[in-house]
């Protein structure tokens, strides 16, 4: 409670009497003048400098008077001592006046001196007949009778003259003593002034000190009704430990009565066994050096217990102070939170038991998406492998429709998967950002939506800025734009689909557009349409099928990337998604980092290949099968391993062209079983290592390298994937981003293909490829045979010259280039020279097909399925 | 007139040789001029004492100035205390009379009090009449200035001749 407005108040409290006392000291001071002053003043009347003045005058003139009438009826010497008496009494009176100090003001008066000089010579003149014999004084009594006499008139001149002046010097006297008496009672005056001021500062502190002493009452009063009633405890103690003050709430809480514990220390009462030494050690440690764990901390949660001997927590506050004698207090306030702690503990264990409850269902889910995955893909790759063994028209049909299902189930697998992984936070670790081309990316979509697209009558137009090379994640905006593009797709009957991209302005920030002319969305779902297992209209939703899962990936991968997503639409009339991502322009050329197979030379040459040694270690049986299957089918031999363990053996034992590694395995995962087979020393030590991985994170593939894995394949496992890893063992591989081929190189010119899918549609353009193929495979197959079958040179070039047509229209660059080659040969005679290189044709048709293979747009599949039929 | 006291207070030492002394038990008899005339108004009698009968009394003497004379002065005479414990009286009133009938009456307790002096010398010098002599009731002015009011003043009596004391 020793707040800084408490010291100042102390400080003015100080102030205030010392002011007072100060005043007071003026006030004695002035008095003490006062009292000297008239002391001084009452001094001075007390000492009359003068005798009365008057009396002297009159005495004068009666003792002259009295010498005047003895002298008158002096007649015989018996007269004569009574002459001299009186003779000798005036000349006293006289001299007394000439020589006394209180006459220097009687004699400064006009006339007054001269007159006494005049009498004191008459007098002296007849000192020698007074002092002589009797008869000389009888004889010189007529003078000095005439003498005498003559005085009268100056004797009464003398003493009116004395008389004036006494009566100025009285005026003056009583002017002094008024000035005084003023001077006396303004001192006074001012004095009652100052006394009347003391008595109102005293009525004032008075009036003062009572109202603080009501104050203090009524809120002593005040506070001991809050302590009291207080719903909280209030327990007050000594230093010593010993309670003072137990309040109603106490009582309840601790269910002591006041009488028994007031004068008991907390010790005894409240403070649990165990809690003793801490307690005592804590309140001697205040006592003595005043630190204070607990005072003034806040709340505190302690035990305390009851006077049943229930223990039970207690909230407690500490705070100090001091009773009326000045001692220290400590005061507590408590608090039962028995309810609360038990109340805290039930949402706990509730919260835990939901997040339990809730990580158990994400992960079932993500491990039941898993296993479900790993045997959907062990289903279509051995579809695949069932549609090479030559099935009628039927079965293909029906396998065709169990790959379609299989692929389906897959993608909802993966779509559960992706969310799971998002929502766990693993793409926001992962998410990389590397330089990119989002137009490529874009434009790749494009191209594989654009077969669905014309399956409904629909076109897909990309129109995207020129300057497309930026910083992002190419993973997800791959994803992104999939599943914002494949939607439109699907919801749009013989319409357009417009996907366009800005920057805006010169910001981070570009727009992406995805615009259709399909259903559209009501304004009501717009907002729910990005929500989880949300599929508007059921029964579109069961014709094109869907977990409703797309665009809640769409919009948490946009939100991680930093962008947002907004979506326009009206019912009837088409929809417009607007995605805003930051993707900051880069400066280098695309070209610069996605870079393709080496150009020059064809990339897969699988048929013709040398038979490679290949170990592969994976755990499931049917991907064993699967991947035995693909790669004896194409000439390799292949040597099994179950696990991480027996796979390092079979590594060390010998030598293989090429170690597929599964990631996930018992007894010892593909990453370690890497470690030691690089480590080991064995015979394939050195032997190129890919992974085969069901879903490779960025991070993954970077732990992958690092245990030495040479690249990645992402499982289902297909004849594509395949390639890549066997191109790595033979020395051709090297572009793991880039499997597919780009314009400007590669084999196929996809531009090429674009076009001709512009101009015809995607489903002509499917039945036309088909077509060509045949007549390729055919072409080239007996093309290779025809120098040795001795088929004329001019008719073999003839072949050439039609099968370099067709490999032009469908962007067979390289077969086109080599076929153009040979025909201008033949055209310049070089005839011989011709058809000695017949026989170069079949690889890079070969490459050329297992090219049109990665596009997507032209279905895989289909392709293999026309391959296999023609 | 000086040596006419002279003269008397010769003659008055002569008679009071001749054994003419009075039976009074208090103040021997006078044989000079007298200077003072006691009167006991309770005792009925009369006291006259002369120059002789003032010096046998205690005496006492001190300086001072006064409102009547010019400079510091000794004055020697008797206390008035003197006197009247002579005399016996402790309380009650004393009169003094000057030979022009000027009179003044005291307190004897407050004659007591202050203690004036019957000064018969002035600067040694006996005094004549014209010198306010022969006898001259004064209080030491200077030593204090209760002494310096118109009360004190007014008892200063000079040309004093008679007392008179009653209790």
């Amino acid at each position: 409670m020793l707040t800084p407005h408490r010291t100042e108040t102390r400080r003015l409290t100080w102030l205030r009497p010392a002011l007072f006392g100060l005043a007071v000291l003026i006030l004695i001071g002035l008095i003490g003048l006062l009292a000297m002053d008239l002391a001084r003043k009452l001094d001075k009347l007390d000492r009359a400098t003068s005798d009365n003045v008057e009396w002297q005058l009159s005495q004068m003139e009666v003792e002259y008077l009295g010498l005047v009438d003895v002298l008158e009826n002096t007649r015989t010497a018996a007269d004569l001592p009574e002459l001299r008496r009186n003779f000798d009494i005036f000349y006293s009176r006289i001299s007394t006046f000439r020589e006394g100090m209180m006459f220097d003001g009687l004699r400064q008066a006009p006339g007054f001196s001269v007159t006494l000089d005049k009498l004191a010579g008459t007098l002296d003149h007849f000192v020698p007949a007074i002092d002589g014999p009797d008869s000389a004084l009888l004889a010189a009594l007529p003078e000095i009778r005439a003498e005498f006499r003559s005085h009268r008139p100056t004797i009464r001149q003398t003493a009116l003259n004395g008389m004036v002046y006494f009566a100025e010097r009285s005026d003056e006297t009583r002017n002094s003593i008024a000035a005084t008496l003023e001077r006396v009672s303004a001192v006074t005056a001012g004095l009652i002034a100052a006394l009347v001021g003391l008595v109102f500062v005293l009525w004032h502190f008075y009036r003062r000190a009572q109202f603080h002493s009501r104050e203090a009452e009524s809120s002593g009063a005040r506070m001991t009704a809050v302590v009291e009633t207080a719903p909280d405890g209030v327990i007050i103690a000594d230093l010593g430990g010993v309670i003072r003050d137990f309040n109603d709430a106490a009582q309840r809480i601790f269910g002591y009565d006041r009488s028994e514990v007031i004068g008991r220390p907390m010790a005894e009462t409240i403070v649990p066994q165990d809690a003793r030494a801490a307690h005592e050690a804590g309140m001697k440690r205040f006592v003595e050096t005043g630190e204070a764990r607990i005072v003034g901390r806040g709340p505190v949660t302690v035990t305390a217990r009851r006077k049943n001997g229930e223990e039970f927590p207690l909230e407690l506050s500490l705070s100090t102070s001091h009773d009326a004698e000045g001692g220290a207090i400590v005061i507590s306030f408590v608090r039962d939170i028995t309810h609360r702690v038990a109340a805290e503990q039930e949402l706990r264990v509730a919260r835990d038991t939901a997040l339990a409850g809730q990580r158990a269902k994400d992960r079932l889910l993500t491990v039941m998406s898993h296993e479900m995955r790993t045997p959907l893909n062990g289903m279509l790759a051995t579809l695949e492998l069932l549609e090479e063994t030559g099935l009628n028209d039927r079965q293909r049909r029906y396998a065709s429709i169990i790959g379609h299902s299989g692929e389906t189930l897959l993608s909802h697998v993966n779509d559960v998967l992706d969310i799971s992984r998002i929502d766990s936070g693993a793409e926001t670790q992962t998410a990389s950002t590397q330089i990119m081309d989002f137009g490529a990316i874009v434009r790749d979509i494009v191209d594989e939506q654009s077969a669905l697209a014309q399956r409904n009558g629909s076109r897909v137009l990309a129109d995207l800025p020129k300057a497309t090379t930026v910083r992002g994640d190419p993973a997800a905006l791959r994803r992104i734009f999939a599943n914002l593009v494949g939607n439109a797709v699907k919801f749009t009957q013989n319409g357009r689909i417009e996907v366009s991209a800005d920057r805006l302005g010169s910001s981070d920030m570009v727009e992406f557009r995805i615009k259709d002319t399909g259903l559209g969305i009501a304004p009501e779902d717009c907002a729910r349409i990005f929500d989880d297992f949300v599929s508007l209209d059921a029964s579109y939703g069961r014709s094109t099928s869907g977990t409703g899962l797309g665009l809640g990936i769409v919009q948490r991968l946009v939100r991680k990337l930093g962008g947002e997503i907004t979506l326009d639409s009206k019912l009837g009339e088409g929809s417009l998604f607007r995605v805003r991502l930051p993707l900051p322009s880069a400066a280098e050329p695309a070209a610069a980092r996605v870079a393709p197979a080496a150009p020059a030379t064809p990339p897969v040459r699988i048929v013709t290949s040398e038979p490679l040694r290949i170990l592969v270690v994976e755990d499931n049986e049917i991907n064993r099968l699967v991947v035995r299957e693909m790669l004896e089918t194409i000439g390799h031999s292949v040597t099994e391993a179950v696990d991480g363990i027996d796979g390092v053996q079979a590594a060390a034992a010998r030598r293989y062209d090429l170690v597929l590694m599964d990631i996930s395995m018992p007894r010892l995962d593909g990453v370690e079983a890497t470690r030691r087979i690089r480590s080991g020393g064995g015979a394939s030590c050195s032997a190129p290592i890919v992974a085969l991985t069901a879903n490779a994170l960025p991070h993954e593939a970077a732990n992958f390298r690092a245990a030495g894995m040479n690249d990645t394949v992402t499982k289902p496992i297909s004849r594509k994937s395949l390639q890549r890893a066997l191109d790595l063992a033979t020395g051709r591989g090297g572009a793991p981003a880039a499997h597919r081929p780009k314009d400007g190189s590669g084999p196929v010119n996809l531009a090429q293909l674009d076009e001709l899918r512009g101009e015809i549609g995607q489903a002509r353009l499917e039945q036309m490829f088909g077509l060509f193929r045949s007549e390729a495979d055919a072409t080239v197959a007996w093309l290779s045979d025809a120098p040795a079958h001795g088929v004329p040179a001019a008719e073999a070039l003839a072949a050439v010259h039609k099968l370099a047509g067709s490999a032009a229209v469908f962007g067979a660059r390289s077969l086109h280039a080599h076929l153009s080659e040979l025909d201008n040969m033949a055209k310049l005679g070089q005839l011989d020279q011709a058809c000695a290189r017949l026989p170069e044709i079949s690889p890079i048709w070969a490459d050329t097909v297992a090219a049109y293979e990665c596009i997507d747009s032209l279905a895989p599949r289909r392709a293999a399925r026309i391959a296999a039929s023609g | 007139m000086r040596r006419l006291t002279t003269l008397v207070s010769a003659a008055a030492l002569i008679l009071s040789l001749g054994g003419m002394v009075h039976a009074n038990g208090s103040f021997p008899d006078p044989t000079g001029a007298v200077l003072l005339t006691i009167t006991d108004p309770d005792a009925g009698e009369k006291i006259a004492l002369d120059r002789a009968g003032l010096e046998s009394l205690p005496r006492r003497s001190f300086e001072t100035t006064t409102i009547w004379t010019e400079g510091v002065k000794t004055f020697e005479g008797v206390p008035l205390s003197a006197i009247l414990n002579r005399m016996g009286i402790s309380e009650g009133k004393v009169r003094l009379t000057a030979v022009n009938d000027y009179s003044v009456e005291i307190p004897v307790e407050e004659v007591l009090q202050n203690d004036p002096l019957i000064a018969d010398l002035v600067d040694g010098q006996e005094m004549s009449l014209r010198d306010k002599g022969p006898l001259w009731l004064v209080y030491p002015y200077d030593s204090d200035t209760r002494y310096q009011n118109e009360t004190f003043f007014a008892r200063s009596i000079w040309q004093l001749n008679r007392l008179e004391a009653h209790k």
